[in-house]
């Protein structure tokens, strides 16, 4: 393809057109958003290298040699970018340097470019660390000539395995040799994410943000989570990481195969602070208290470490500060702790309002009675989060502000708002396909009934009016009843113990029946099971007067099955949650997993015949709202270009897996809202 | 790879048309296209042998070749190589003469795959017996070490005419555990599925010929990766899992696991699962499992990645829901009352994370390391079609990498070596073995190419 670009570049010359180059991406694993330029620097770590595109003309810079895209090399391996005010941060992942490209050159050269020494060779720091996580920012107050006021805090492993640390990084300037301002030493951490707290002006006060670690590590003797530290900028430009460590532990509750739940404490693979919202009060707020959390929430993706023998676990969480609580969640009421698809890599927190175009959630109408769910649009969000996924997806969150510093005081906050997930389904928890009667033999049916609390899944069920049991039908002739012990074929590979349990009583109404079918012209109503023996290959039966089971049911009979008791002759399964068991003809039922109600059966108030069986198929009215596309593989990076006015956000994913980056409308995930460039 | 399949087609096709002139025996100490790399266990009775095995994809030679080195005695021609310069600037090492530490070589037929070692115990065996799968006879070839060198563990010493038969075509990975062979082939052409062959280590046709691997189908795949781990002990029988990846670009990500005990293995796997949904991916390559954890480390094809995957066990509850009155509440946290048992305790197979690899991952290795607190960690070291990427498993970060080791690296052994570990490579081109020392362990940074091993293949 690339071999195309200098023909067509010939063929398109009489018009004065010109094509951009093809960016020739190779293993874009980073991304860094030079905001005053508009311009995203790709990190592409197979070739040791830096692309730049412009997000104005939609096209990667070209190099002198036009045909080409620029080039910026920088060090081995180029595997994390933080971009500041001028200058771009590379880390190698080869030996944890760190590496600079400076925005600004001279009038014609060709830029940005790598601060290099004499020989042309980049000019590096050594972090000493294996480098895991990095973020640039901007302090408010400069130390240098010309404004500059770039950092880059640089998250990783200690050589001797002990733990991480940060170290903060100032780029070389006006003939300064670039250094290590301080570090912070996480002992027995693992820092795999990093985020940094808005900064706001304040006046004549220090420049004091939290700076937020992702722990990963997940050992006995370690409780893992988010350590929030703070890096502290004077006004006279010096800068210190500071401790004491506060731990957020994120503990968060796990379904368990039983459908029980307990709560576990979840390592952390990323992290992202909600934004600030900027206003006089807390302008005030800031220049009385520095320090304070600006912020009033985190955004955690949880590492699923911690999730061995569960069924369900969170891989994404919302927390309050500085409580470190977990956010409420709208829909449920619940803790803003979720499982969103795949495994999640990334996660980034845009400032709102924003109106995702196509985006519901479910919401009681209020005008209906009795309350109705109704799928709703959201309206502007607060802020948006995004969370990319390793199959590509990026999933929209509703990520609110939390609890907001309002001053005067540290502890002087608005109160909490609630957390989201952004919904793609035009549907509400309930049916997606009435009940049928699948064995035609008459029209009445049972009612699913789904209260406002229900949360069904999205499965297929099936109703069995005095069917046999799963798995134990036609499971012998009449040779297999000795007298009142009923026992299984050798060759059977049946059991009555598993994976359905035959339920055994001394009450002939609740216990499961042993009963001869296929006896035509006969109905049986079979024998109840008083107990199960021989390791589930045998059942003793009692033969209760009540029973109707005429001579010809031990006559004729060609063979037996198990049916649900007398007193509770409706079975239900479900494709999703398995059997659940027998249920009343009497009263209606609620089904459940654990305390999760997922809907009500009424039986037909009409009687119905042995072997009637019906089917109907239940929504969890949910689908994730997320931005996939085929052809953009494995999302390694995320950042964002805020554009005002009006206030809107690019963000630019570096997708390595496809060679290629995307321009994402994040209020517009349809195919219009995304362009991607390789 | 997709050069070694082209040439070995169009060689075969060659060979088709016209009398195979057979040529020279291949030197016992020059590789020629090798594909596999081992250590024998470590035993009291043996001394350490490194295991390469030399494909002859281009015929060239009268046969492939299993080549066995002493291990110590290699590092030795290494260190004194290395001590031969000193100062920043000296060359890598190359190590032409292998002779002084060869123990020797077997013919083992043409087209040969990966090679795996394993301990005997039983009285009358040998030490150590290796299983070479080899495609230009479809039959896994063992090779027996002792004291005395290294033979064909055939009676009659014809390995060259190839050993037990394979049911599939294409055998070229090998693994063992508890004296079990496994095998799995890595194309999936004529045939219309797919499977993995099992055979004891120690059953007697190995030394009398005429044996079969019994096969276990997997459906509609080829196996791109085999690996053996998650070893316990139930019931007072020692057991393990063995797990094999899928190459099928419609069950692009399939991860299939078998449990087995010594002598034991299942007709079928315990559970599978397709993982492209989460990680995309299809063509995947090799498997490792973490020696500490319930993890898998895959080297993920399209998009090129390592993944982790997590293979802890989950009981298998035919329900898990139930059925109550209307206003019966179950209390937060409680389960279902009178839920049925679990039916076992399959793995799950979910990813748990999914980190950019350099160009064509190809074959994953674990280093063991142990922390301050006595605590283990995985260093994956992933062979890609041009380097080493070394990755912290927990944070799953790309924490070091060697460039120079060369293109085309087909196995990974790794030794102990001091504080860190050193690692043979057989680069498949050039036919020779690269030597990386990585001297500490949580400072993967400090990996370096020490040494080449052999004389190169001429290019055609």
């Amino acid at each position: 393809m690339r071999r195309l670009v200098p023909l067509l570049l010939l063929l398109c010359a009489c018009d004065e057109q010109v094509i951009p180059p093809f960016g020739d991406l190779h293993n874009p694993v980073a991304v860094a958003v030079h905001v005053p330029t508009r311009r995203v620097l790709v990190a592409s770590e197979d070739r040791d290298e830096l692309r730049v595109f412009d997000l104005g003309d939609e096209a990667f810079l070209p190099a002198p040699a036009v045909s080409f895209p620029l080039s910026v090399p920088t060090v081995p391996t180029p595997r994390l970018l933080g971009a500041g005010q001028r200058f771009v941060f590379v880390v190698s992942a080869a030996d944890g340097s760190v590496a600079f490209v400076d925005t600004e050159v001279p009038p014609g050269a060709f830029g940005p470019r790598s601060v290099d020494d004499a020989e042309g060779r980049p000019i590096t720091v050594a972090t000493g660390l294996a480098p895991t996580a990095a973020v640039a920012f901007t302090s408010l107050h400069p130390y240098g000539p010309g404004e500059l006021r770039d950092h880059f805090l640089v998250a990783g492993l200690l050589p001797d395995g002990s733990g991480g640390r940060i170290v903060a990084v100032r780029p070389p300037f006006d003939g300064a040799e670039p250094e290590i301002l301080s570090s912070l030493d996480l002992p027995g951490i693992l820092p795999a994410g990093i985020a940094i707290e808005d900064g706001y002006f304040a006046g004549d006060v220090p420049d004091c943000r939290a700076v937020a670690i992702a722990d990963v590590r997940q050992s006995p003797a370690h409780r893992p989570g988010v350590w929030l530290g703070r890096v502290r900028v004077r006004t006279d430009g010096s800068l210190a990481l500071e401790g004491p460590l506060e731990r957020i532990e994120v503990e968060v509750e796990v379904v368990l195969p039983d459908g029980s739940t307990e709560r576990r404490v979840a390592p952390v693979r990323a992290v992202a602070f909600a934004p600030v919202h900027f206003d006089q009060k807390l302008r005030a707020a800031v220049a009385d208290a520095p320090c304070a959390l600006r912020t009033g929430r985190l955004f955690a993706v949880l590492d699923r470490s911690y999730c061995e023998g569960t069924a369900s676990c969170p891989n994404f969480a919302a927390i309050d500060l500085p409580s470190g609580a977990l956010a409420r969640d709208e829909t449920t009421g619940g803790e803003a702790a979720y499982e969103l698809p795949a495994a999640p890599i990334g996660v980034l927190a845009l400032d709102g309002p924003i109106t995702v175009r196509g985006a519901r959630i479910d919401r009681v109408d209020p005008e209906s009675d009795p309350p109705q769910l109704r799928p709703m649009e959201p309206g502007p969000l607060r802020s948006l989060v995004l969370v990319s996924s390793s199959d590509g997806g990026i999933t929209y969150v509703a990520g609110g502000l939390g609890t907001r510093l309002v001053g005067p005081g540290p502890g002087a906050r608005t109160g909490s708002d609630a957390v989201f997930l952004l919904d793609d389904d035009r549907a509400v928890p309930g049916l997606a396909r009435e009940v049928l009667r699948l064995d035609r033999r008459g029209t009445s049916l049972p009612r699913i009934l789904f209260p406002l609390d229900a949360r069904p899944r999205t499965e297929t069920w099936t109703a069995g009016f005095e069917i046999p049991l799963p798995g134990l039908a036609n499971l012998g002739g009449l040779p297999s009843l000795q007298g009142d012990v009923f026992r299984l074929p050798s060759g059977s590979r049946r059991n009555f113990l598993s994976p359905i349990p035959v339920r055994a009583s001394a009450d002939p109404e609740e216990a499961d029946r042993l009963v001869p079918v296929g006896v035509l012209g006969v109905e049986c109503d079979g024998f109840p099971v008083v107990a199960v023996e021989e390791e589930g290959r045998a059942l003793r039966i009692a033969r209760p007067s009540d029973f109707s089971n005429p001579p010809e049911c031990l006559e004729r009979a060609p063979g037996f099955s198990v049916l649900p008791p007398r007193g509770r002759p409706w079975t239900l399964e479900g494709s999703a949650t398995g059997f659940v068991g027998r249920l009343p003809a009497d009263e209606t039922s609620a089904v459940r997993v654990g305390s999760r109600l997922l809907f009500l059966f009424a039986p037909p108030q009409e009687a119905v015949e042995r072997g009637a069986t019906f089917e109907w198929r239940t929504t969890s009215g949910f689908t994730f709202f997320r931005q996939v596309r085929s052809r953009l593989q494995l999302p390694a990076a995320m950042a964002a270009l805020p554009v005002r006015p009006p206030k809107r956000w690019m963000v630019v994913v570096a997708y390595s897996g496809s060679d290629a980056i995307a321009v994402i409308d994040p209020t517009s995930p349809s195919d219009d809202g995304v362009e991607s460039f390789r | 790879m997709m050069r070694l399949r082209t040439l070995g087609l169009a060689l075969l096709l060659v060979a088709c048309a016209q009398p195979l002139e057979k040529g020279d025996p291949l030197p016992a100490a020059r590789f020629h296209f090798p594909t596999g790399v081992a250590l024998t266990p470590e035993r009291p009775d043996l001394p350490q042998r490194l295991l390469v095995v030399s494909s002859n994809v281009d015929l060239r030679y009268r046969s492939g070749l299993v080549h066995a080195f002493d291990r110590e005695a290699l590092d030795a021609l290494i260190d004194e190589a290395v001590a031969a310069c000193e100062g920043e600037d000296c060359p890598i090492p190359h190590v032409m003469d292998l002779a002084p530490a060869l123990v020797g070589g077997v013919e083992i037929g043409d087209l040969a795959g990966e090679i795996a070692a394993v301990a005997l115990e039983r009285e009358g065996l040998p030490p150590v017996r290796a299983f070479v799968p080899v495609r230009g006879t479809g039959s896994v070839v063992a090779v027996d070490l002792d004291d005395e060198g290294i033979r064909c563990t055939r009676r009659d010493g014809r390995c060259i005419d190839g050993g037990a038969t394979f049911p599939r075509e294409d055998p070229f990975l090998v693994t063992t555990g508890l004296g079990m062979v496994f095998v799995g082939h890595a194309t999936l052409f004529r045939r219309s599925t797919g499977a993995v062959g099992v055979a004891p280590a120690d059953a007697p046709f190995w030394e009398t010929g005429g044996g079969v691997l019994s096969a276990v189908t997997l459906g509609r795949t080829a196996i791109g990766g085999l690996a053996v781990g998650n070893c316990r002990t139930e019931g007072g029988r020692e057991r393990c899992t063995l797990f094999a990846s899928s190459r099928s670009a419609a069950d692009a990500q399939r991860i299939f696991a078998f449990d087995f005990a010594q002598n034991a293995f299942p007709l079928t796997p315990i559970f599978s699962r397709n993982l492209a949904p989460a990680q995309d991916g299809m063509d995947s390559r090799g498997l490792a499992i973490s020696p500490s954890r319930p993890r898998a480390y895959l080297a993920q094809r399209g998009p090129d990645a390592l993944a982790i995957v997590d293979v802890s066990r989950m009981p298998d509850l035919p329900s898990d829901g139930c059925v109550v009155p209307e206003d019966v509440e179950i209390p937060d946290g409680e389960a279902c009352p009178d839920l049925p048992g679990p039916t076992g305790e399959p793995p799950r197979f979910a990813t748990v994370a999914l980190s950019p690899a350099p160009l064509r991952p190809l074959v994953p290795a674990v280093i063991e390391r142990t922390t301050p607190e006595g605590e283990s960690r995985d260093l994956v070291v992933l062979a890609t079609e041009r380097e080493l990427a070394f990755y912290d498993a927990e944070t799953a970060a790309l924490v070091g990498n060697v460039e120079n080791v060369g293109r085309g690296v087909s196995g990974i052994a790794i030794a102990p070596r001091g504080e860190g570990v050193r690692l043979y490579l057989p680069l498949f081109g050039r036919s020779i073995l690269t030597v990386v020392d990585v001297p500490d362990l949580f400072r993967p940074q400090t990996a370096r190419v020490v040494a080449r091993l052999g004389p190169p293949r001429e290019e055609d």
